[in-house]
């Protein structure tokens, strides 16, 4: 189980938990139709630095105002948490007609291999996290393949209304170490 | 994806001004154009998709 804060500082921060973030697909025109598509995750985390939302923080709101936007970032990286349950079954993404891997939770009457692996963190894909009671939120997953940017100015307007909880730092730097490996992995010719 | 800072767009709402996107909101509550939204919302509890169709039009009056 992960550590969490409740409290919503006015700083976006590495780790935060928001709910019901967009993120926009497509915007096209058609004969004077303008439409937008868009998918709405019901929670991310954010993955951005601290230190680059902190910067960018002080750059923006900061007393005395700089001369300059040097630390303005124009988004900031963030990925969804699936409903382990529905991860597991595979069907965490139907209703974007998109069919995923099943993990087999039990194998004969014990947990399965796979789902143990999911669990304790040793599929390189994959982050499992389990909140403390208090916070509102079901067994999840992160799956590292899946992250997006949201505009930092958008966000920082949800941010009332769509906080959650924060992940405490040792636990958000597990997430974003294990990201990094992730994303910097390489992949050779079989 | 369309180019808004021309084509229709441009024209529907002021033949002059080049209008991005992120300005439609802005735009509409001080000039004479009707802001026509849909949003289809697909799904609950899971990642869900919305389409927002927007018509610009002329106010006649």
């Amino acid at each position: 189980m992960i550590k969490t804060k409740s409290g919503n500082n006015p700083k976006i921060s590495q780790g935060d938990i928001y709910r019901n973030i967009d993120y926009i697909e497509n915007v096209c025109e058609n004969n004077g139709i303008i439409e937008v598509s868009k998918i709405e995750f019901p929670l991310i985390v954010i993955l951005s630095q601290d230190c680059d939302l902190t910067w960018d923080y002080k750059n923006r709101y900061g007393r005395p105002k700089k001369n300059n936007q040097d630390k303005f970032m124009f988004s900031i990286l963030c990925a969804p948490l699936y409903n382990v349950e529905h991860l597991i079954e595979g069907n965490h993404l139907e209703l974007l007609n998109q069919k995923m891997q099943i993990i087999p939770k039990y194998s004969k009457r014990d947990l399965s291999t796979q789902y143990k692996a999911l669990i304790n963190n040793e599929i390189p894909r994959y982050h499992y996290l389990e909140f403390p009671k208090r916070i509102p939120i079901v067994p999840s997953v992160i799956d590292f393949k899946h992250y997006f940017t949201v505009s930092t100015k958008a966000l920082k307007e949800k941010k009332d209304t769509s906080f959650v909880c924060k992940v405490a730092e040792l636990f958000r730097e597990d997430i974003t170490l294990r990201f990094s490996n992730y994303l910097s992995r390489i992949g050779l010719p079989s | 994806m369309s180019d808004y800072s021309g084509g229709k767009f441009s024209e529907y709402v002021d033949e002059t001004a080049t209008v991005p996107i992120s300005e439609i909101e802005a735009f509409t509550p001080s000039t004479p154009q009707e802001l026509v939204v849909e949003e289809k919302m697909y799904g609950i509890n899971k990642p869900k998709r919305s389409v927002i169709r927007a018509r610009i039009t002329h106010d006649k009056d």
